[in-house]
């Protein structure tokens, strides 16, 4: 089974890149050909989930591991590749496989005879290749490199349609709070070689999941505990990293569909249900993550609710739902909240997919109750008075000022700062470089004539 | 008179598969004259740098790198070649005080003179100021090779570290510190700056100050972090600017970079190599510089708890900036005025294609390159040892 393990994450992986050496010398795959692998790698993927899932369930083995191979080893710094799926990580393994599939036989349509058809797919199968990383990663070294290839293929993901100006700029600032909050894992990932001299999991963390014991305890549990939870919330698009999520729309709804709505999205409460054992021996972190998901459900429900557009309304009512979650594992129940997070991917993959003709749905839905959908979520609006009503309603349409407060407390005055050093560093210097003249027409008709 | 050891077998490696990229990737039309012979005389001086026995046969390595730098008017701006040119001096102070037996105080004034150098050929605070603007005025394909000659580190390494005599730990301390606060003060400008040019010097000056805190904060981890780093940044940054002359071939001037949106379309080779190096010049995973930036990191964190955590920083300051280039050359709706560019030509695929592959492979198995650069690490740590 161990071999199957490894082979269900390296498959996507392998694809990706015998479809990019392809493209490198001899340009994109024809459409049918990238359609046809990417459905033979989702069956595979989801053969290898569900034979994972017989041996767990078969068994009374509580997990399946690949033997572990030294990666990296300097000094007393260490990092090893290994593998696990234990009764945590396989029903999300088994989603991802599942759900990777549908969106890529979905996405063959969808993105069909667009110009980055092949760019699409590429990304997908390296974001499956991530994704399924980060969720059987035996240590926290393993997990941080699946980590930040989900983020980096969400990036290139949301910048699909490059031909405007806003997707673009929106990738780029997608990618500045996804750093800012891996700096969290990163760090947290040194304090525990530092103070435990092991990332891996099954060191870390006694018994078999739910049910483990954290050998760290005390200033350095409470310390990784809170820079996980700051790398969980920015995953998670929690609080105060909520801002990006409505941003990164701007992709494919395909893409939406995979990673806001079902698998990127809640990879962050899949690393605090990882690291639970951390929580649970510092309470007053837990505290914070349930604080963190609480402030984030009130809030991005309002925004759901204010919102004009489909898909903004989906991805805050996802990050409200998310929140949910937080608020479950802070208190301690982790087997609800993977019961949350596995229904709740499922449903909103598919209201996702359905995004572009929601309007035609709604009309359909109005029809047939005969013009009398009742408004949802009115009692509660009730119980406030008519002022206060219109003061949440403004901040809800402005998304919680959440950019503004960003833009105005943190990045304004630190791009003010550099601007300021650059423009002094810069002075006496002339707007260009030195280039011999050459008339532009001739390079237009001939290419380069280097 | 010559010697090869693990250490300039190493620099002499990486600064051929530079000049290779550099050369491959130089557009002949733009090159100006006797580009060919600068290019030989800057690798041809740093080769004989590297395998110099005698320290006098170093300075003369040194000095003929900058030859092209003076003689060649579009190379560097006058006020940069002034820098390098103290640089030079403060080094061949160092040379000659060492060349007379120094008692312990005397060798450690012989380490501040080569740490000197040093760090103005290295470009760190306060002696940055030549490499953006050397980059955002001269020509790159002869500064590409200069830059990454990295003949800086070498002497810091070869002619600097076995000389710390008084309050050793003090000096690197403060050395390694400065790195650091270079790396964040590179990086946080890289962000800012408009012009594509400065940006790729300041990403340069981010990443050779990792690579001088790795070496001066001395743990293993660090030294071979700092090792695996330099082939990183010599490769990347040699495919970055080698790409991004291509580009200026193809496009005339770039004097504004949003003349350049959406080049990505017609030049997708240039564009995904263009990524591929600005993700392994900033750590991200897949790519060799991911290890080599965890190992800085860790060793950083060791040495300067708090100050350390500003590498994580400046490698997040770096990658965004890297991101922003990228998508300001290559993403975006193409301007009427922007002509049709071409793609890579079949030359130019191999020189992109070549760093890609080992930038990546070395990403896959990055405990073959460490154990490439392991002896030579111990070696460093031991110099290190020895204060």
């Amino acid at each position: 089974m161990a071999a199957v393990l490894a082979l269900i994450v390296c498959v996507p992986g392998l694809v990706f890149l015998t479809l990019g050496l392809c493209w490198l010398v001899a340009g994109p795959c024809h459409e049918r050909i990238v359609a046809r692998l990417t459905g033979v790698t989702s069956m595979v993927v989801c053969a290898g989930a569900a034979a994972l899932g017989w041996a767990l369930l078969s068994t009374a083995l509580p997990v399946v591991a690949t033997p572990v191979v030294p990666w990296l080893h300097v000094g007393n710094y260490h990092i090893d590749l290994a593998l696990v799926v234990d009764r945590l990580s396989w029903p999300l393994v088994m989603l991802t496989a599942i759900l990777v599939g549908v969106v890529g036989v979905f996405s063959v349509r969808y993105v069909h005879r667009e110009r980055g058809f092949f760019r699409f797919f590429l990304l997908l199968h390296l974001f499956s290749c991530g994704a399924l990383l980060v969720l059987t990663a035996a240590s926290f070294d393993v997990l941080l490199v699946g980590w930040e290839l989900v983020g980096l293929t969400s990036v290139l993901l949301i910048a699909f349609f490059d031909e405007r100006p806003q997707p673009v700029s929106n990738a780029v600032r997608v990618f500045a709070f996804y750093r800012v909050a891996d700096l969290g894992l990163l760090v947290g990932i040194y304090v525990l070689h530092s103070s435990a001299r092991t990332t891996a999991m099954a060191t870390l963390f006694d018994g078999a999941w739910p049910d483990q014991r954290s050998v760290l305890a005390g200033g350095p549990a409470a310390v990784v505990a809170v820079l996980l939870l700051m790398a969980a919330a920015g995953k998670s698009a929690q609080a105060p990293f909520s801002g990006w999520l409505a941003r990164a729309m701007e992709g494919p709804t395909p893409s939406s569909a995979i990673f806001y709505g079902a698998i990127s999205v809640h990879l962050g409460a899949y690393l605090l249900l990882r690291a639970r054992p951390l929580f649970e021996a510092v309470p007053a972190v837990s505290a914070v993550v349930v604080a963190v998901g609480a402030v984030t459900a009130v809030l991005a429900t309002l925004v759901h609710r204010a919102s004009s557009d489909a898909k903004t309304s989906l991805a805050y009512a996802a990050m409200a739902q998310v929140g949910i979650v937080f608020i479950e594992i802070g208190l301690g129940w982790p087997r609800i909240a993977l019961l949350h997070m596995s229904g709740h991917a499922v449903v909103r993959t598919l209201q996702f997919l359905r995004a572009p003709s929601m309007l035609h749905d709604y009309h359909r839905v109005h029809a047939a109750a005969g013009g009398q959908l009742a408004q949802t979520g009115a009692h509660f609006e009730r119980l406030f008075p008519r002022s206060v009503r219109a003061w949440l309603y403004r901040i809800s349409v402005e998304r919680t000022h959440d950019d503004v407060i960003v833009d105005r407390l943190i990045t304004g005055p630190v791009a003010r700062v550099a601007q300021w050093c650059e423009a002094f560093e810069s002075r006496g210097t002339r707007p260009g470089p030195r280039l011999a003249p050459r008339p532009r027409g001739r390079m237009v008709a001939e290419g380069v004539d280097a | 008179m010559f010697l090869v050891d693990g250490f300039a077998l190493g620099a002499v490696v990486a600064l051929a598969v530079t000049t290779v990229i550099a050369m491959a990737l130089e557009p002949r039309r733009l090159r100006p004259p006797l580009t060919g012979v600068a290019l030989l005389l800057v690798f041809g001086g740093s080769v004989l740098a590297y395998v110099a026995a005698s320290p006098w046969l170093f300075l003369a390595g040194w000095v003929l790198t900058m030859v092209p730098l003076w003689f060649e008017p579009d190379a560097v701006p006058p006020s940069a070649r002034f820098l390098l040119l103290a640089g030079t001096l403060v080094l061949a102070a160092g040379l000659i005080l060492d060349a007379r037996q120094p008692d312990s105080a005397s060798r450690t004034l012989v380490f501040a003179l080569v740490a000197g150098a040093a760090l103005v050929r290295q470009g760190i605070v306060p002696f940055h100021y030549w490499v953006p603007h050397a980059l955002d005025q001269g020509g790159v394909t002869v500064l590409n090779v200069f830059l990454n000659s990295q003949l800086g580190l070498y002497a810091l390494v070869r002619f600097g570290m076995g000389r710390l005599g008084h309050r050793p730990d003090e000096w690197l301390w403060w050395l390694g510190g400065l790195g650091i606060v270079t790396a964040i003060y590179a990086g946080l400008l890289a962000i800012v700056a408009a012009r594509p040019r400065r940006v790729l010097g300041w990403l340069w000056v981010s990443e050779a100050a990792f690579i001088v805190s790795g070496l001066l904060n001395g743990g293993p981890e660090g030294v071979t972090g700092a090792l695996v780093h330099w082939w990183v940044v010599s490769i990347a940054m040699a495919l970055l600017l080698g790409v991004y002359r291509a580009l200026e071939a193809r496009t005339v001037a770039v004097e504004r970079p949003a003349d350049l949106l959406g080049l990505g379309f017609h030049a997708p080779r240039l564009a995904v190599a263009f990524v591929v190096a600005i993700l392994a010049l900033v750590g991200l995973p897949g790519t060799l510089g991911f290890f080599a930036e965890d190992l800085l990191f860790h060793d950083a964190l060791e040495v300067h708890p708090w100050l350390g955590a500003g590498l994580p920083v400046a490698a997040m300051l770096s990658a965004i900036a890297g991101l922003r280039l990228f998508s300001t050359l290559f993403l975006g709706r193409r301007g009427v005025h922007v002509p049709v560019i071409v793609d890579a030509r079949p030359v130019e695929r191999w020189a992109l294609a070549v760093p890609m592959i080992l930038l990546m492979v070395g990403g896959l198995l990055p405990d073959v390159v460490v154990a490439l650069r392991a002896d030579t690490a111990a070696w460093i740590v031991g110099l290190l040892a020895l204060r």
